[in-house]
């Protein structure tokens, strides 16, 4: 092609121009023909070098897009005929590229700060470039659900952590306020236990010191009556005094007839007389000390009076006494009554916080068990051989303390951090324990 | 020549499989146009080459729109708008913008690309009063001050539905 296109437009004129000059006859529509002919040529060879240059523009901006610059587009595309198709399928595929990539990297720059509210826009895209946004489209709205998940699941757990943080801080505060009561309720099971003695102590007093009064009083009614006997008996010898004054009165009017006679009788009654007088004297002394005799009687009688007034007012003293004692008596044996029944009553509520302290204990135990377990799930390493659980540590002293549930849940969590157990094997076994 | 011409309501649709693009310099002169964009404006490569951009603006356009355009585009912002633009001949068509900036392998905005899409109906409904509200605006103030006062009427009206610029085109759009 080219050796002819050499052949017909270099050599042929050439020769002909060589052949006219040889001949000496180089005539004008020659030469015109000639230079036409190198017009022409002159003409190929520009359309020759434009068209290279349009080839080179072309895969220019083709290898830019092959090094990433999908910026680049041909332009001017009318000078390039026949190619110009060519140009515009480079520049469409280009547009189709970059449209592509851009809206991919505008999504995602979005997605980057949380937003998920620009949507990779399909409209106008062909084929693949359309599918692969509309998927993407599919990815972005996961990513979205999975970020509203994480959110949800990340206060929830903020919210638990913080549950569990006051609780633990509640349950050991109420664990030690039950234990307080407990040391209370032990003083008051004391305190009622020392009511108790006291009352019965009080009680056998208050006996002892009723039976001395009884006694007492019984004494009281026995010096009564031998007042009274007293009494009486003072009448009979009043009346015995009464006699023996009458007696010395006969016997003093005897005497003063004896001296009478004995004067009649002159010498020889003298001696009479003698006798006489001294009788008087007798009678007269006899009525001395019987008068005497009464008034002593008299006043004793007064005493005698004194005394059962005195024992009249005793008798109902102590009567009153008695009354009241027994009273106090009944008092204190219902005081003992309720002394030993709040000792009883204590006894049972002393059990019952006994019973809520371990409870509390063991709720405190489980809790910080599950806060373990949390802990060790949450930052669990993938690394099969970086197996530490150096918490649980703390918690196995306690464990030999605490109930058999808590020690079996202490087992269970153990397994898991020694990765023997699998998750739903967990859950399952926490279930079983948590429900027995 | 645009302002010369006679715009008479000849609309011509940018179909659903097509895209518009066009890219401009950061003075907003056109670098690239692509075959749709010829085809439906009605010129020519040579004739958009250089040319600014707005030669194909319509007049039903509102300036509060272009305001806020560059203003997002200048803080590195993308843009999206329903626009209008003129045709060479006496129609004109509707685009659903996206206009992005465009960096270099230096990272430095070198100009702007601009791909528009064929707009929701539904959405051109919605959008035509408000822009008819905003030139009515435009007209009442100077020049200068236009802009600003038509923008500050579209923020009002996105205020009282409470939803931003882009939500409130997006759920156009999709409509």
């Amino acid at each position: 092609m080219k050796r002819l296109i050499v052949f017909s437009f270099v050599v042929v004129p050439a020769a002909l121009l060589l052949l006219s000059w040889y001949r000496s006859t180089l005539s004008l529509e020659l030469a015109i023909l000639s230079s036409q002919v190198y017009a022409g040529l002159g003409f190929y060879l520009y359309l020759n070098s434009r068209s290279k240059q349009r080839y080179q523009e072309l895969s220019k901006v083709l290898n830019q897009a092959a090094q990433g610059e999908l910026h680049h587009r041909v332009t001017h595309i009318k000078g390039y005929g026949a190619t110009s198709n060519v140009a515009w399928a480079i520049n469409e595929l280009l547009d189709f590229v970059e449209t592509y990539f851009k809206e991919v990297k505008l999504c995602f720059q979005r997605v980057n700060k949380q937003d998920f509210s620009r949507e990779a826009k399909t409209t106008g895209l062909p084929g693949d470039f359309s599918e692969s946004l509309k998927s993407i489209n599919i990815a972005i709205q996961a990513i979205k659900e999975n970020a509203v998940f994480t959110e949800r699941n990340d206060l929830t757990s903020q919210i638990h952590e913080l549950n569990l943080q006051y609780l633990r801080r509640d349950l050991q505060q109420s664990e030690s306020d039950v234990q307080s009561i407990q040391l209370d309720i032990a003083d008051v099971d004391l305190i009622a236990k020392e009511n108790n003695i006291i009352a019965q102590e009080s009680s056998q007093s208050i006996n002892k010191m009723s039976d001395n009064l009884h006694q007492s009083t019984e004494n009281i009614a026995q010096l009564q009556q031998q007042a009274e006997a007293l009494s009486k008996a003072s009448g009979a010898v009043s009346k015995a005094l009464k006699l023996i004054t009458d007696i010395a009165d006969q016997t003093n009017l005897l005497a003063l007839n004896a001296s009478v006679e004995a004067a009649r009788a002159g010498e020889t009654g003298r001696g009479f007389a003698v006798v006489a007088d001294e009788v008087k004297n007798l009678s007269n002394r006899t009525k001395n000390t019987a008068t005497e005799v009464h008034d002593v009687l008299n006043s004793l009688n007064a005493q005698v009076e004194i005394i059962k007034t005195a024992t009249q007012t005793s008798n109902t003293l102590s009567l009153q006494v008695t009354q009241q004692l027994d009273s106090f008596l009944q008092l204190f044996s219902s005081l003992e009554n309720s002394a030993l029944a709040t000792s009883t009553k204590v006894a049972t509520v002393a059990e019952h916080a006994s019973s809520a302290v371990s409870r509390i204990a063991q709720v405190i135990y489980k809790q910080n068990l599950y806060a373990l377990l949390e802990e060790e799930i949450t930052h669990r390493s993938d690394d099969y051989f970086d197996q530490e659980c150096t918490p649980l540590e703390h918690l196995r002293e306690k464990t030999r303390h605490t109930a058999p549930s808590c020690q079996k849940m202490f087992d269970l969590v153990e397994r898991y951090c020694n990765r023997e157990e699998d998750a739903d094997s967990l859950i399952k076994q926490l279930k079983q324990i948590e429900a027995d | 020549m645009l302002a010369s011409k006679i715009l008479h309501d000849d609309e011509v649709f940018l179909g659903s499989d097509e895209l518009i693009i066009s890219k401009t310099d950061l003075q907003g002169r056109i670098t690239y146009a692509n075959r749709t964009f010829i085809r439906l404006a009605g010129y020519d490569e040579e004739a958009l080459l250089d040319k600014p951009h707005n030669m194909i603006r319509h007049p039903d356009m509102p300036k509060g729109v272009f305001k806020f355009l560059w203003q997002e585009l200048q803080q590195g912002h993308e843009f999206f708008g329903f626009i209008k633009n003129a045709t060479i001949g006496q129609g004109f068509y509707w685009v659903f913008a996206n206009i992005t900036p465009d960096f270099d392998s230096k990272g430095r905005v070198q100009g702007y690309f601009s791909v528009r899409r064929s707009p929701s109906a539904e959405a051109i409904k919605v959008i035509e009063p408000i822009y008819k509200n905003m030139i009515e605006i435009e007209r009442r103030h100077s020049k200068p001050d236009a802009p600003h006062h038509s923008f500050s009427y579209l923020n009002q009206v996105l205020d009282s539905k409470r939803v931003s610029y882009e939500r409130f085109v997006m759920q156009l759009q999709a409509l």
